[in-house]
């Protein structure tokens, strides 16, 4: 058995853990987003697990002012406590590292699951910051510590509107249509919330987007909540300009894919130590929302 | 040029009929004209809703929209979140248009996001207790009840899927060893944030991943403002007539290393308290054997409240500390002093064949004194890879029973049934990787001394001057056991042994005393009787565990029995050895998350037990007296159950479906011999097979479109077996199906209604006789108003009807009103109970091969008033 011992003090585990450190806030309101709401969205997309369909479903929040407006993971602050619970290094005197895949799968066979995963998907990473009065969009992700990876693009849909009509949330929506990205998406926008926004990046049309699907059902987005909300809960959370950044969408895209490829798996062996397998496969095949 | 020209026109002509109308404009705020940013402009045909062209407006205001077609006369509508919504009719060729536009905050009507009811994380199931409460729920037990997929039965015990829960916690921590019905009555339901369900759940952590228990666990999880604060209440209630009292003081503390709940509780209002000190599980076994009993009135199928007159008092100190990290102490002492009265008249008609029919009319009126003392010392330790557990446990109880039955003489009776019982139990277990060893041993002694008197005596042969009869069993029971076992972990098989030893000893006494006399008048009332039972058991087992959580297990216990019986008093001694039998294969497969099938498979031989002993006559009530034949009843078993269920949490549904069958073999059928109404038991060695058939079915769902939490429950049941009535055998059987359905609505936040219905039909055939079918119905209506804030009133109908009876009492109606006042510490509560004033309910019913008509008296009309307040 090829195991490698070694004593690392705390900072490593920091390193590693999937905590952002709180980093500068720039407040995205100005005077035009007087009036706010705050819209979750169940957004839903299906992922193969070990060559098997199935759904993932994560709890979205936009947040939307006159000509402002963000869209982040609403659960992510809970996940990161819950994070920061599971890996609180303060007690983790040893740290073992091992690349045996034998011993892992009999780790495995005794404890059944992982105390710790590392590196897998846990929530949806990317906040979307949009600025419509400029047509500009800006997509933020992040690494272990901060939103520094930035995208910033000039967007705009091309919808073409229809007559068909559908209730979300006690709204009548009127259907929409684009093309985007690879996608074709069929949205329900709610003309009686003059709030011309929308899940992801979608926005431009007469009302609020309630619902959102691509023809082939692989992303979902539809409204559970409505809520007038006295000022934005999440500002422009992005790193130091100096710390930024700068992508196109391919290559964010691209750290996105490779992000959650390789897992590892950590095995408390006592309350103060721990040994982690690094290197796993991933059994979780995540979509592309973007593909071109 | 011609054809420069003709394509120059052409050209034009195509332009002008493609070109797109175009409508300018801008949008201004009306008083201060500053430009409106990102509003949504839209243009419609005059009328319509439909969307002719949109756009949003730039930073100074401006908008164009553009059109290939637009009809003569179109509307335009500007609206954003900050003004107000403005539509105006104009023509489509209009140029630049100004609209000004007034300021307004957006309306919007707001979807709050409710959490959902039910979660699932692996295994465990998180009900939020704040969505399925109501005003008119108190303590965490009311709620309970209306969880989808868990049931809670009317002696407070609590099913999830059909099966008992096999532990309740309180933050992780079983503070009251089973005795949970004291939580779910004295916990407050708003001091509680979740009830989770922890299925397949392995109490000893030691044992984890290598049995799976089919049963679950029930774990409330408090608020966190009520971890660790001390809550204590009091009640004082006083009634009328004649004089009612219902006084509480309640007090707890719960944290997640120490909990402390004591409780004290006094009530004659016939509401029975003494059923919160019921143990579910942990309880000491079958602590008495009673040989000895009254007559008296057995409780209808009605609400306590109206027939229970009692005068009840229960103390319960609780206490669970943890001397280290898992290592925790937890005690319990329980003291109950319950008075009961209760009469009726009842008439009892027996078929024993074609043409005789026995009648016995009884007119009775019982008295019942319990006084019962109970504790419980746990020293536990619970660790990944060690167990250990020592239990001391006793129970000692004071009971009278006495009953006046008038037939056609008045005959009283008196029973003393003084017991004690004290048991040690210790477990160890310690694991290694995939290797487990466990040491058990229990040590336990029973001691009872009942006695009965009869007077007068109406059996002829031991009539006498003084007119009585007293009956004395006395019983003492030792016994001790000790085991080993061994457990392997293969990959994902486990295989095991088990050895253990047993041995009990018996010693009954019992003498029948006509009169005053010391001394018994025969040899064939008197037993001197000792018995002793060894027993040798190898248990070898095996059990199958995949990863995706399929589990089959198979035990295959064998059993020598020794048995030794020495009846002093015939001077028979019998030594004889028995193989015994208890294999049992238990499985699960779940399908899914969702659907989960298991199965339990068992077969078990027996032989009698000490109360089949005795070989002189008992006086076992005042018209019965019985003894046996020295012969040895055998018996043998198969069951077989299969469980279907099925969970979605997401929907809230739950069910399940439940099949079973039970076969039971005797060597020998036990028979009545009657001579008028007395009666004396025989038994003939006669092999005889008895089968029961059952099928069971419930359905729970919340349904927020009516905000309704509903329950549906079906059963069929199917008994054949033989009896002897009289030297006839007679074989006899039954139906039984039934239907219950429980709702509860929340019509609006200030009416709620309740509605709970039990249906059943039964059919009988004795012999070939079909007896025509009894329909029971009974429901509970219950219907809460809360006018005002503070204020509820509540007032509910218990309706009984059975059509075995022939008068107009087959149907019987209560009434109840209760209002409710709340303050900030302290809740009034005035209570009217049998508001019809209802003094008597009417019962019948079929029982193997006899009817039963019983009339009961009961409590009046009453007024309780009671104040309950927090002390902190």
């Amino acid at each position: 058995m090829s195991k490698q011992k070694r004593y690392l003090n705390v900072l490593f585990l920091l390193c590693i853990s999937p905590i952002p450190l709180p980093i500068t806030a720039n407040a995205a309101t100005t005077d035009d987003d007087a009036e706010k709401i705050r819209i979750l969205y169940q957004s839903r997309q299906q992922v193969s697990k070990d060559g098997v369909p199935c759904f993932i479903t994560d709890t979205m929040a936009l947040e939307v002012g006159q000509n402002h407006s963000v869209y982040y993971d609403f659960n992510q602050a809970k996940r990161d406590s819950i994070a920061s619970s599971l890996t609180d290094v303060s007690r983790l005197q040893t740290v073992n590292l091992v690349n045996d895949i034998e011993y892992l799968e009999k780790m495995l066979e005794s404890r059944e699951k992982p105390d710790i995963i590392l590196s897998d998907r846990d929530s949806e990473s990317s906040r979307i910051f949009k600025d419509r009065s400029l047509q500009e969009i800006i997509t933020a992700d992040r690494d272990h510590h901060s939103y520094k990876f930035v995208v910033k693009e000039t967007l705009s849909f091309d919808w073409e509107v229809s007559a068909d009509t559908l209730t979300v949330l006690n709204y009548v929506c009127m259907k929409a249509t684009t093309r985007f990205r690879g996608r074709t998406y069929t949205a329900w926008f709610a003309t009686d919330i003059p709030v011309n926004d929308g899940p992801w990046k979608f926005y431009g049309l007469p009302g609020l987007i309630l619902k959102i699907e691509d023809s082939e059902h692989v992303f979902n987005f539809e409204a559970i909540g409505l809520k007038k909300i006295a000022d934005f809960t999440v500002g422009q959370n992005l790193a130091p300009a100096s710390q930024r950044i700068n992508l196109t969408y391919d290559q964010l895209n691209d750290y996105r894919r490779r992000r959650h490829k390789k897992l590892s798996y950590g095995f408390y062996q006592s309350s103060s130590s721990i040994t982690f397998f690094s290197g796993i496969d991933n059994p979780v095949t995540y979509p592309d929302m973007e593909i071109k | 040029m011609t054809r420069t020209a003709f394509a120059f026109f052409f050209f034009l002509f195509a332009l002008s009929s493609f070109s797109q109308q175009e409508i300018n404009g801008r949008v201004l705020y009306m008083q201060t004209r500053k430009p409106v940013v990102s509003a949504s402009v839209t243009l419609h045909p005059v009328g319509s809703k439909s969307i002719l062209a949109y756009t949003v407006t730039a930073k100074d205001g401006s908008f164009t929209l553009k059109h290939g077609h637009l009809p003569d006369s179109v509307t335009l509508t500007v609206s954003a979140m900050t003004i107000e919504r403005q539509s105006k009719t104009l023509k489509s060729n209009a140029e630049a248009v100004e609209l000004l536009v007034a300021e307004k905050a957006m309306e919007l009507e707001e979807v709050v996001v409710k959490a959902p009811k039910i979660r699932q994380t692996g295994d465990t199931l998180n009900y939020s207790v704040s969505s399925f409460t109501d005003e008119t729920d108190r303590n965490i037990g009311d709620v309970l009840k209306k969880l989808p997929g868990v049931q809670v039965l009317s002696s407070g015990q609590i099913l999830y899927q059909n099966k008992a829960i096999s532990r309740f916690y309180i933050e992780g921590l079983d503070l009251l060893k089973g005795k949970y019905s004291l939580a779910t009555q004295n916990v407050d339901a708003s001091k509680v944030a979740t009830v989770q369900i922890w299925e397949n759940h392995q109490p000893i952590k030691a044992l984890k991943d290598m049995d799976i228990p089919e049963t679950a666990a029930i774990n409330l999880k408090l608020k966190d403002a009520a971890i660790g604060a001390f809550f204590a209440t009091a009640q004082a209630g006083a009634g009328l007539p004649p004089v009612l009292l219902s006084n509480e003081a309640v007090g707890m503390r719960f944290t997640r290393s120490q909990q402390n709940m004591l409780v004290y509780k006094g009530d004659d209002t016939g509401r029975d308290i003494s059923r919160e000190l019921t143990a579910h599980y942990n309880t000491l076994g079958d602590s008495q054997t009673n040989f000895l009993s009254v007559i008296a009135p057995s409780a209808p199928s009605i609400k306590e409240q109206h027939f229970l007159f009692n005068d009840a008092h229960i103390a319960s100190l609780n206490d669970l500390r943890s001397l280290k990290k898992d290592l925790t102490l937890t005690s319990g002492i329980n003291f109950m002093y319950d008075r009961q009265k209760s009469s009726s008249l009842s008439k009892q008609e027996i078929f024993p064949n074609q043409s005789d029919t026995i009648r016995i009319q009884e007119d009775m009126d019982a008295r019942l004194l319990k006084r019962e003392l109970d504790g419980s010392f746990v020293l536990e330790e619970n660790t990944d890879t060690r167990f250990l557990n020592n239990t001391l446990r006793f129970k000692g109880s004071w009971n009278t029973k006495n009953s006046g039955v008038t037939t056609d003489e008045p005959i009283t009776q008196y029973l003393k049934q003084p017991s004690f019982h004290i048991a040690n139990e210790f477990e160890y277990i310690l694991r290694k990787n995939d290797k487990r060893n466990s040491v058990k041993a229990r040590v336990e002694y029973i001691s009872q001394q009942h006695s009965l008197r009869v007077s007068p005596m109406l059996f002829e042969d031991l009539q006498n001057d003084d007119s009585l009869a007293r009956q004395e069993v006395s019983l003492d029971r030792f016994s001790a056991e000790a085991s080993l076992s061994r457990n392997k972990n293969i990959k994902r098989i486990s295989i095991g042994y088990t050895t253990r030893v047993s041995f009990n000893r018996y010693l009954m006494e019992s003498n029948l005393y006509p009169g005053f006399d010391s001394r018994p008048p025969a040899d064939s009332v008197q037993n001197r009787l000792c018995r002793s039972e060894t027993r040798f058991i190898v248990s070898p087992s095996i059990s199958y565990l995949t990863p995706s959580a399929f589990y089959a297990s198979l035990s295959f216990p064998i059993n020598y029995l020794v048995l030794n019986r020495n009846d002093k008093v015939r001077d028979i001694k019998q030594n004889e050895g028995h193989l015994l039998f208890f294999p049992f294969f238990v499985t699960q497969y779940p399908f899914n998350s969702r659907i989960c099938f298991s199965s339990n498979l068992s077969f078990s031989n027996d032989i009698a037990s000490v109360n089949e002993d005795y070989l002189g006559y008992i006086l076992t009530s005042y018209r019965s007296m019985n003894r046996n034949d020295g012969l040895l009843p055998e018996n043998r078993r198969t069951s077989a159950i299969a469980n279907l269920s099925y969970k979605n949490p997401n929907t809230t549904l739950f069910m399940y479906l439940q099949l079973g069958y039970d076969i039971l073999w005797q060597n020998m059928l036990y028979g009545v011999n009657y001579n008028g109404i007395l009666s004396s038991r025989t038994n003939i060695l006669h092999p005889n097979t008895s089968h029961n058939y059952r099928i069971g079915y419930s359905l729970g769902k919340s349904i927020d479109a009516i905000n309704s939490e509903v329950k549906i429950t079906g059963g069929y049941l199917r008994s054949t077996a033989i009896a002897m009535n009289q030297g006839q055998i007679s074989d006899y059987s039954s139906d039984l199906y039934s239907l219950s359905s429980n709702i509860t609505t929340n019509i609006s936040r200030k009416v709620i209604f309740k509605h709970e219905a039990s249906y059943q039909q039964i059919h009988s055939k004795i012999r070939d006789n079909k007896m025509s079918p009894v329909n029971y119905f009974s429901q509970d209506i219950s219907t809460a108003l809360t006018p005002l804030k503070k204020l509820t009133f509540t007032l509910s109908f218990n309706h009984y009807f059975n059509d075995m009876i022939e008068s107009s009492a087959r149907s019987s109606w209560f009434g109840n009103v209760r209002a409710k006042y709340r303050m900030k510490n302290v809740d009034l509560m005035l209570d009217w109970t049998n508001i019809f004033n209802t003094k008597r309910f009417v019962t019948a019913s079929y029982s193997d091969i006899s009817s039963y008509y019983a009339e009961y008296s009961l409590r009046p009309a009453e007024i309780l008033l009671r104040l309950r307040f927090k002390i902190f």
